[in-house]
């Protein structure tokens, strides 16, 4: 169970927190549009690996997960935010 | 980090083995093609660019006069012929015509080297977008089983000088290390591209907080991104195309002769027609070069230099050309090659690896867990299993009839099903008391004798066959006779090795050994 817990963090949390975070990037960077995109996008699966690396090294499989979900929720909330006021 | 290194890799190793395997491939994809397509004359000579540019222009306002785009392939080095390919309401279509005549050439129907290659991010039998999310999944398990596998090694230099033969578990951890460290930039270049080139169906989130979900938005962003210009729009009124020759005589000016790889030509025939002309990329990982000029009036529109466009550009540009490795050379490309087969041996000993820890364990328990047996049964099915089925398909590409329908697509099917049989041979036949060992020796046997069998079969089935083409300097259907020889050698040196252990694990009298052990001799002799 902490083990079906723990890679259900990891590829779904970190595909979650991967987007957040790479969306959060490209709207934060500050060069042109398509670039901060692009960058965003190029970091995004090294983003993937760490998170997923790091699910498997916290201590307990309900600390991983919980430092999954809480920025996946936090992130999207000002993602909502942010992409709601841009587009 | 050891545990999710092994289980990670583990997870997805088989489908890594065969992406690397066919992906590995591609690097000659050009080599294949033209070995599939044995109608293809051997071409010595072409006629001037400028006079190929007419032909072609010939041919495809005879065949298609209102098409949506042309592209025009000159010859180069590697692909002799000049290539046409159009898009029209049906969809794309391609022409392979005579560098000197202009006549089309008409080869069989086909999958070539192309197909085998392409399946290692398309797979095969499912949508583009299923086939993409699950290969840069198993990409993403490569990339971690790479951090982690740096990560758990601390003496990461040091093994990479060890190595320790004939002690059976330690020599394959050995090899699996040497693999690994050897070629590890190529590894995670090619792991961390791989994903990169997939990232627009993967990652699309991204690009659609900023530019929305409608096309027009992304249609943008592509746009933005390849820094061309947006697409035209036919205005409907037909006019005369300008002067191809005359156009490539500037670009050849300033970039030299030769040096024109492709010319495009949207909406050919109307008043709004663009023609762009592509630098070719010789050895060299540079920025890709165009002049784009209007198609009536041959105006100069733009010249699109990539160069010092910005930094992320550039790393993307550098890392998709990086992965498909079409700028190297001879010497380069075989690099490119023994790498991809690192990587596949890599794969494949660390697989054999785990499945050896736990039959040790298994047999001094005396209880083999049915995922040890399915892992050892995927392990000969595929480390073998697959080049066996890649064989098949080159000989089904010389044995199945001309004229069936379908074609192309039946020697798909037969790789396919001969990769299924070989997965499910050793389930079957270990029900017979047959010992694993035996049933590697089996397949790398078989393996063996199919790629040994190549040349022969070509040479009943064409005239290109070994005798032929060493004489008219034929290399590259030469080379590629030769080298399935020498697949099917080290195929046969495998199997032979693997007979002697055999043996003597039971004149030992410990038939529990011969279960244990793998062919000494491994993956890393698959086939190209």
């Amino acid at each position: 169970m902490a083990i079906f817990s723990r890679t259900l963090a990891a590829i779904v949390g970190g595909y979650w927190l991967a987007n957040v975070m790479g969306i959060l990037l490209s709207l934060l960077l500050g060069g042109t549009q398509a670039n901060n995109v692009l960058t965003a996008m190029l970091m995004s699966f090294s983003m993937y690996a760490a998170v997923v690396i790091w699910v498997f090294s916290a201590k307990t499989a309900k600390q991983a997960c919980m430092g999954i979900l809480i920025p996946c929720i936090v992130g999207s909330l000002v993602v909502f935010v942010m992409v709601d006021g841009a587009l | 980090m050891s545990w999710l290194h092994t289980w990670g890799g583990l997870s997805v190793g088989w489908l890594l083995y065969f992406m690397f395997i066919t992906g590995t491939a591609g690097y000659f994809v050009s080599e294949i093609d033209y070995w599939m397509q044995p109608e293809m004359p051997h071409l010595n000579e072409s006629a001037e660019h400028g006079q190929l540019l007419l032909l072609a222009e010939q041919h495809l306002s005879r065949k298609a006069p209102t098409a949506k785009s042309w592209r025009i392939y000159l010859p180069s080095e590697r692909e002799r012929t000049l290539k046409v390919r159009w898009q029209d309401g049906d969809g794309r279509h391609k022409d392979i015509l005579h560098p000197v005549s202009g006549d089309v050439v008409n080869v069989r129907d086909t999958g070539g080297g192309g197909q085998l290659y392409g399946m290692h991010y398309r797979l095969h039998y499912m949508p583009r977008t299923v086939a993409f999310i699950i290969t840069s999944l198993c990409g993403m398990f490569m990339l971690i089983a790479l951090i982690t596998g740096i990560v758990i090694h601390k003496k990461i230099f040091i093994d990479f000088f060890t190595f320790r033969p004939g002690k059976k578990q330690r020599s394959w951890l050995d090899m699996h290390n040497i693999l690994s460290v050897l070629p590890l930039p190529f590894h995670l270049m090619i792991t961390y591209s791989g994903l990169i080139f997939l990232m627009f169906t993967t990652m699309p989130a991204v690009f659609i907080a900023s530019y929305g979900v409608e096309e027009e938005g992304q249609q943008r962003f592509r746009s933005e991104l390849r820094s061309t210009p947006i697409p035209i729009k036919a205005t409907g009124n037909r006019m005369s195309l300008t002067s191809l020759p005359e156009l490539l005589e500037k670009a050849e000016g300033s970039w030299g002769q030769g040096n024109v790889s492709r010319v495009s030509i949207e909406h050919p025939g109307d008043s709004q027609a663009r023609i762009t002309l592509q630098k070719r990329r010789v050895d060299q990982v540079s920025d890709e070069q165009k002049l784009i000029y209007h198609g009536v009036s041959g105006q100069l529109l733009s010249a699109v230099d990539e160069v010092g466009t910005s930094a992320s550009k550039s790393f993307y540009a550098l890392m998709i050309r990086l992965h498909i490795g079409e700028f190297a050379g001879t010497v380069l490309r075989w690099l490119y090659f023994l790498s991809g087969l690192m990587g596949a041996g890599m794969i494949a000993t660390g697989m054999v690896l785990w499945a050896n820890k736990r039959r040790t364990k298994a047999d001094k328990s005396g209880h083999a867990s049915k995922g040890l047996i399915l892992a050892e049964h995927l392990n000969v099915g595929t480390i073998t299993g697959l080049p066996i089925a890649i064989a098949a398909y080159f000989l089904a590409n010389r044995l199945i009839p001309l004229g069936l329908e379908n074609r192309a697509e039946w020697e798909v099917n037969i790789l396919f099903i001969t990769w299924a049989s070989m997965l499910v041979y050793p389930a079957f036949i270990s029900k017979f008391k047959q010992v694993l060992a035996a049933i590697w020796v089996q397949q790398l046997t078989l393996a063996s004798m199919l790629y040994l069998m190549l040349p022969v079969i070509n040479m009943i089935t064409t005239n290109k066959h070994l005798g032929v083409s060493l004489l008219t300097a034929d290399w590259v259907r030469a080379g590629f006779d030769v080298s399935m020889l020498i697949i099917g050698l080290c195929f046969g040196v495998a199997a032979f090795k693997m007979q002697l252990k055999k043996q003597s694990a039971k004149s030992q009298g410990t038939a529990k050994g011969a279960q244990q052990t793998v062919p000494t001799m491994l993956a890393k002799d698959v086939s190209p």
